[in-house]
């Protein structure tokens, strides 16, 4: 019995250490007026990050639009990042790397999908906890 | 079957300590904590003062003292009294100031009481003198609930872990087994710091909970403050070119009329003031002391007649930042040529090569451009580029017409405060980022600071 409470107690804390130190990958949704979009980002952290974009249309199915460009801001400190337009992977799958992020702190990540001169744009919120 | 229940009691309870134990949140931003950077210019000498607040009294009050410029010859002295009570008599702290590169200067100070308080700093050297006035608050702060608990018992938990180990290693080699009652007894203390941890664990977590709900709005805990009104004074009345003057900032609460003295600092001073010709010719960067509660005095010397404005960026507790812009007219004459501003390119400043780009031969209102700036030296790319009120570098941006007054920051993570920003470089590459709101014709000032030296590159651009 005793065993298998150290043994518990151990997982515990490499669990609690391990919580500690994630840094792993991001991947949030969101919906403009046209399309649905996913954004997986492979670490929210600086450096440089590759930014996965995946854009369908209302009923799911892949869209191919003329430019998926990323604007990250972080608003509380005033700070933006450049803009960078993403290249195309296959219909409807974009990806963009580069520094997105400089400071610690929430960082709005701007997706702006244009197709015939119109664009819209998929807001996220990334919590960068890491440098 | 009681072998069982207590597997998933303990299974129950390591899930939610492990939820319960934060991860590492870093966020920026803060205004308050256990060390403050104050940047001021105390007569000609900028001397960032970082004060370590302590969390209760009486208590020892350390300064860090980072002058921004040579200081040889220079003697600061410090002293602190609560807030309202007159200074006289008041124990001294003095240093002095060293020539050459410059490090940190240490001095302390004994507080007696906690409450608000008023560090005034004095300098006094061969270019002049100066005194400044520092507003700041210790109060106590208590631990979260449970953080006691929860260190306790994981510290409880890990002396039994390691007393369970050894009881394991001795009961192996010895031929004659442990008595039972120790091994029941380390295995009883293992369970009830595990279960002690996991309350207390869960105390922290509802408390984060807390705090990030009203961090993101969902708890209205801050309602923000009235606006700030501005009136300036020239002494001399009317100031004249090449003359020194005082120019004399008096905010006061838009709402009461009483004079402000609610200001945090924000980027390292509690008041970034630049004053720019109308011609864009005289520009200044200053942080002008505090002299008396919603009182800023800056010295300066203009260079030329005409209209000059104050732009001053303050932030209130609990508000955001906000920048009032008052002009103030300069007389007499001159012989200081108008200015002519390059564009992108390369030029000289203060022996240092500047290689200037932009991300577009063009600029348009509405639409991103990044500046960059490339620092070198003899054909050698620097990167011993200095912080400045805690970042790389800041670009100031002007519209002609003075309708626009931007303030970018350099890309790249702030420094940290205080002692532990010896060390922090940055180069040879900054950038900045800003989408000019409104065609017209743009003055720009990029600042940086290297050997104690504040570089400043004026360029301008047309946005269409």
């Amino acid at each position: 019995m005793s065993r298998f409470i150290a043994c518990c107690c151990m997982l515990t804390l490499i669990g609690a250490l391990l919580a500690g130190c994630g840094g792993s990958g991001i991947t949030q949704s969101a919906e403009t007026a046209s399309y649905k979009v996913q954004l997986t980002l492979d670490a929210a952290s600086f450096g440089q990050r590759i930014a996965t974009i995946e854009v369908q249309d209302k009923s799911g199915k892949s869209a191919q639009v003329d430019q998926v460009v990323v604007a990250p801001l972080m608003e509380a400190m005033g700070m933006a990042s450049p803009e960078q337009t993403a290249q195309s992977l296959s219909t409807g799958r974009y990806q963009v790397q580069g520094e997105f992020f400089s400071m610690l702190g929430e960082w709005e990540f701007d997706v702006k999908i244009s197709k015939g001169g119109q664009e819209e744009i998929a807001r996220f919120k990334i919590p960068v906890n890491q440098q | 079957m009681s072998h069982r229940i207590i597997r998933a009691a303990l299974a129950t309870l390591m899930l939610i300590l492990m939820l319960a134990l934060p991860g590492l949140a870093l966020a920026h931003g803060g205004h308050t904590g256990p060390a403050q950077t104050f940047t001021q210019d105390i007569g000609p000498y900028e001397i960032a003062i970082t004060i370590e607040i302590p969390s209760g009294a009486p208590a020892p009050l350390y300064l860090n003292i980072a002058p921004q410029e040579d200081v040889g010859g220079v003697t600061m002295q410090f002293r602190a009294v609560p807030r309202g009570q007159p200074f006289a008599g008041a124990a001294i702290a003095e240093v002095q100031g060293l020539p050459g590169t410059q490090g940190i200067y240490y001095t302390e100070l004994a507080i007696d009481r906690m409450g608000d308080w008023e560090l005034e700093a004095r300098a006094s050297g061969p270019r002049g003198s100066g005194v400044a006035r520092i507003p700041f608050t210790i109060t106590a702060n208590p631990m979260p609930a449970g953080s006691i608990g929860l260190f306790v018992a994981l510290g409880g938990l890990v002396v039994a872990m390691i007393a369970s180990i050894i009881t394991s290693l001795v009961g192996q080699r010895r031929t004659k087994p442990l008595p039972g009652w120790l091994r029941w007894g380390i295995g009883q203390a293992m369970f009830a710091c595990l279960i002690a941890a996991a309350i207390f664990g869960a105390q922290q977590f509802s408390s984060i909970i807390q705090n990030a709900q009203a961090a993101s709005g969902t708890i209205p805990t801050v309602v923000g403050r009235p606006h700030a009104n501005l009136a300036i004074h020239t002494n001399p009345g009317t100031a004249q070119a090449s003359q020194p003057m005082t120019l004399t900032l008096n905010l006061s609460d838009g709402s009461t009329g009483l004079p402000i003295d609610d200001l945090i600092t924000h980027h390292d001073a509690l008041v970034h003031l630049v004053v720019i010709s109308a011609d864009g010719g005289f520009y200044a960067h200053m942080h002008p002391p505090r002299s008396a509660p919603g009182q800023f005095d800056a010295a300066l010397t203009p260079d030329r007649p005409g209209r000059y404005t104050a732009y001053v960026e303050i932030e209130r507790l609990d508000s955001g930042i906000q920048v009032i812009a008052r002009d103030f007219m300069v007389g007499g004459t001159t012989s200081v040529a108008p200015p002519t501003f390059q564009g992108m390119g390369e030029r000289t400043v203060n022996g240092l090569q500047v290689h200037l780009t932009a991300n577009n031969a063009q600029f348009k209102a509405g639409k991103q451009a990044t500046f960059t700036f490339s620092f070198s030296q003899q054909g050698k790319p620097l990167d011993d580029l200095q912080p400045w009120l805690g970042m790389g570098g800041h670009l100031i941006a002007r519209s002609d017409d003075g309708a626009i007054f931007g303030h970018i920051h350099a890309l790249g993570p702030m420094a940290p405060a205080g002692l532990m920003a010896t060390g922090t470089n940055y180069g040879p590459n900054l950038q900045f980022v800003y989408t000019f709101p409104q065609a017209g014709h743009y003055q720009l000032w990029g600042q940086f600071r290297r050997a104690e030296q504040i570089i400043t590159v004026p360029f301008a651009v047309d946005v269409q």
